[in-house]
């Protein structure tokens, strides 16, 4: 779980315990549960699809899964759609992204603007994703364009609410103590606010990065066309139950690289924030 | 009956039967683990405390003596050593005893009225609502606080919030309080009426109190007997008697040759240099001014 | 995040900023450049959405739409709790799940809808599972934090109180962590509603998902419009009327 900082069990004495830890302690015991769970839950998979438990044509064995899996990875049909699905994903993130950091930074500085934008921005962000694809097709057809677009737009909402919300909460002494310095406003932006709100607009880009994933797999399925999304589509009418398995391994896979890869940028970035510390 | 009438029957009832010695800690030890490695807090700490009397405990910063605190609450436990609490020893919080929190404003539950909150000490058995809500108000009368009854605690400014959690700690019944430097968060001002409410209920309750500080003036002020704890790793470097007449005034006891004549002594021994600070044991001073 | 003006001030210059964009879309619609049969004029849409509703023609897909997210949304939420106290209460329990939750929480749920579709056919169970999916794993991860993120100082006050554990849990604990809970799932709302409508164009022929594909496709734009409109009401009421509970049972929030 990524809860930045280890808190205390209500269950455990809420205590640090001055007693000498047992050889084997019992957290790692539970701990290797958990894996075991995890196998025990993936041998009943197993057996279910193989013993025609359960209907066969659409439950595949973990194994057929697995061999699946390394069967269209190296033949270039999965990694092409993944390649493809990453690419765009990325695409929309880096504008989407942008642009929510640019327009936040303005939004968040400039009081008259927040007051005018923020409640436009409330209003059009619970609009679920899949429903404003239909009349984008319309103007940008089902290309890249398309789902590169939308993706930038879903990115954008977070990333700009997250940075505004940075920018606001950013304490007054701080920008008190940048004026008593006689700094000036692009000095202040640069050297004060931007590091300032940082943990929250990287806080925001890390939620946006799974939203990316999600939107380019939404814009693909409704687009009908390239990409994973599409594929998932496809091998289901195709009733070919292992790749299709296999490729939703494969972007489980590829949404914990981009999180844990990002999560690592994150905490260099801002290795100096200590608020999420309990211990600190 | 009015609370006081009610301790002060109870406490008659167990006088003949009760020890002199309500709590007494017996060798404790502590240390922390740093990096790997035990870092020794306090050790050999031994007290004796009397029914009925208030207890100073001073002492520097990082000298342990809020851990010491809570290993006397039972709500850690000691790397070594024994408290022992009206002969019973300490595993787990004991009955009649009540623990009051420095961060005082978190310990109250933010989501519960004043009164609620004061409610949370006392057992609902065999009570109804409005004879619960009765002895809330009763508390907070004490604490001068009867009229927020149905505010929050986020209402109310931080001497207040202090108030409410004494109440709620005396809503309880304890024997024995312990206070774990409940003053050091707010103004000078509240702190000198703070000290006087609780210089008060004390009076009135019979009840024995613990106080930890690391203020000296509020440590003479208040006690009977102030026990001081070294520089890490601290033990109890010394014991005196304050022997100042009560009741105790904010302005004249403070102006007493007695009164600054400890305070000296004490602000000495605490301004020392680690290396030198003094080493004698129970060291009591029986010049009265 | 601090609001820093109270709403009811901020709406009347955000009033402003909406009809700006309304009075924009009217305007570019008129012009030359843009095909009126692909971007119609708010002028043309807004009879639409009022025929819709006044018609009653809103109403079954619409109830079809917010029923399925209700169950999934409900049951989702429910589970999530139930297991997100266990694992926040106790380490073991915790440690037992862990794996399990990372494992499952890192697939896009949205890949989830061919599979389940293929497993559990086309009516509705699919997509309240779907939605139910969608909606669990925010909460449980909200749930989970908010119980360990309990101020031991609360918790150490219930225990010099001497309260029972389950004393402590129902009057300390729960509270404690209804703030997280709630954040857990209003976020989970918004994704339920997402994955609601995505199921339904990808699957079966009903609800307003459907609809909004089937009229993109035959090129009946206004009505589409129309109800990508009622939609995103739908959405910024159910956010409203969420964020409205959640301030009626934390008021002592960010006091």
């Amino acid at each position: 779980m990524t809860v930045a900082n280890d808190r205390t069990y209500v269950a455990d004495s809420v205590v640090p315990s001055s007693k000498p830890a047992p050889a084997v302690s019992p957290g790692t015991l539970s701990h290797a549960g958990g894996w075991a769970l995890v196998a025990a839950l993936l041998l009943i998979w197993e057996v279910s699809a193989r013993s025609g438990l359960v209907n066969s044509q659409s439950w595949p064995a973990f194994s057929q899964v697995l061999s699946a899996t390394a069967l269209t990875l190296y033949s270039g049909e999965l990694t092409g759609v993944l390649a493809s699905t990453a690419m765009r994903m990325l695409a929309g993130f880096a504008i989407g992204g942008g642009l929510g950091v640019v327009l936040g930074l303005l939004v968040g500085t400039i009081p008259i603007l927040h007051r005018l934008l923020s409640p436009l921005f409330e209003a059009v962000r619970p609009l679920p994703i899949p429903a404003i694809v239909p009349p984008l097709i319309l103007f940008l057809g089902i290309g890249d364009e398309l789902k590169i677009f939308v993706v930038s737009l879903a990115v954008m909402f977070p990333v700009l609410v997250n940075t505004t919300g940075g920018i606001r909460s950013i304490d007054g002494v701080l920008m008190q103590t940048a004026k008593t310095f006689r700094k000036g406003a692009a000095y202040t932006l640069l050297f004060v606010t931007l590091p300032a709100a940082l943990p929250a607009i990287l806080a925001g880009l890390r939620i946006s990065l799974s939203l990316a994933l999600v939107t380019t797999i939404v814009a693909e399925m409704i687009a009908g066309s390239g990409g994973v999304g599409y594929y998932l589509i496809v091998t289901q009418y195709g009733m070919q139950p292992d790749k299709m398995y296999a490729a939703v391994l494969c972007l489980a896979a590829l949404g914990y690289a981009l999180n844990r890869g990002f999560t690592f940028l994150e905490d260099r970035l801002i290795a100096w924030d200590r608020r999420g510390d309990v211990s600190a | 009956m009015h609370w006081s009438a009610r301790r002060g029957a109870e406490v008659a009832a167990q006088a003949d039967f009760a020890d002199a010695i309500i709590l007494s800690v017996q060798g404790l030890g502590h240390s922390f683990t740093v990096n790997g490695k035990a870092v020794p807090v306090f050790q050999g700490v031994s007290l004796d405390i009397a029914r009925g009397e208030f207890l100073g405990l001073l002492g520097p910063s990082g000298c342990g003596k809020s851990t010491l605190l809570q290993i006397i609450a039972g709500l850690l436990p000691a790397a070594s050593g024994r408290v022992v609490f009206e002969g019973r020893p300490v595993v787990a919080p004991p009955p009649d005893m009540v623990y009051l929190f420095q961060q005082y404003s978190k310990s109250l539950l933010p989501w519960r009225s004043v009164c609620a909150n004061v409610g949370f000490a006392i057992s609902t058995r065999g009570l109804s609502r409005r004879e619960k809500r009765e002895r809330c108000l009763e508390y907070l009368r004490i604490v001068g606080l009867d009229g927020f009854a149905d505010h929050y605690p986020w209402q109310l400014s931080g001497g207040m919030q202090q108030r409410v959690a004494i109440a709620r700690a005396l809503a309880a019944e304890p024997k024995i309080l312990l206070m774990d430097e409940p003053f050091s968060a707010v103004d000078a001002l509240t702190r000198l009426e703070l000290q006087a409410l609780v210089l008060d209920v004390w009076t009135q309750s019979k009840l024995t109190i613990i106080m930890v500080t690391h203020d000296v003036d509020e440590a003479v002020f208040m006690s009977d007997r102030i026990a001081m704890l070294g520089p890490r790793p601290s033990s109890v470097t010394t014991v005196v008697e304050t022997s100042l007449p009560r009741p105790r005034d904010a302005i004249s006891t403070r102006e007493l040759p007695r009164f600054l004549k400890l305070r000296h002594m004490l602000l000495g021994t605490l301004l020392t240099r680690p290396g030198e600070a003094g080493s004698s044991i129970a060291s009591r001073d029986s010049d009265h001014a | 995040m601090r609001r820093g003006i109270p709403i009811m001030r901020r709406v009347p210059l955000g009033l402003l900023s909406c009809v700006a964009v309304i009075v924009f879309w009217q305007v570019l619609s008129g012009r030359a450049f843009v095909n009126p049969a692909l971007l119609p004029p708010p002028s043309r849409v807004a009879p639409a959405v009022w025929n819709i509703v006044a018609s009653g023609s809103i109403i079954e897909p619409l109830t079809q739409t917010l029923g399925l997210l209700a169950v999934g949304y409900g049951v989702g939420c429910v589970l999530a709790i139930g297991l997100g106290l266990l694992m926040g209460f106790n380490r073991h329990v915790y440690n037992v799940f862990e794996p399990l939750v990372e494992l499952l929480r890192t697939i896009p749920k949205p890949a989830l809808v061919p599979p389940l579709f293929l497993f559990l056919g086309i009516g509705a169970a699919t997509k309240i599972t779907i939605v139910a999916l969608a909606a669990f794993f925010p909460v449980l991860i909200n749930t989970v934090q908010g119980v360990r993120g309990v101020d031991p100082v609360l918790l150490n006050t219930a225990r010099t109180f001497r309260r029972s554990t389950l004393s402590t849990i129902a009057e300390v604990v729960l509270p404690a962590a209804l703030p997280m809970i709630l954040t857990g799932m209003r976020v989970s709302l918004g994704l339920a509603l997402t994955l609601v409508v995505l199921a339904e164009m990808l699957i079966g022929s009903t609800g307003v998902g459907f609809l909004i594909l089937d009229l993109q496709r035959s090129f009946a734009i206004t009505d589409m419009l129309a109800w990508v409109f009622i939609l995103g009401v739908i959405g910024v009421s159910l956010n409203a009327a969420f964020e409205t509970i959640e301030h009626a049972a934390v008021p002592w929030r960010s006091k």
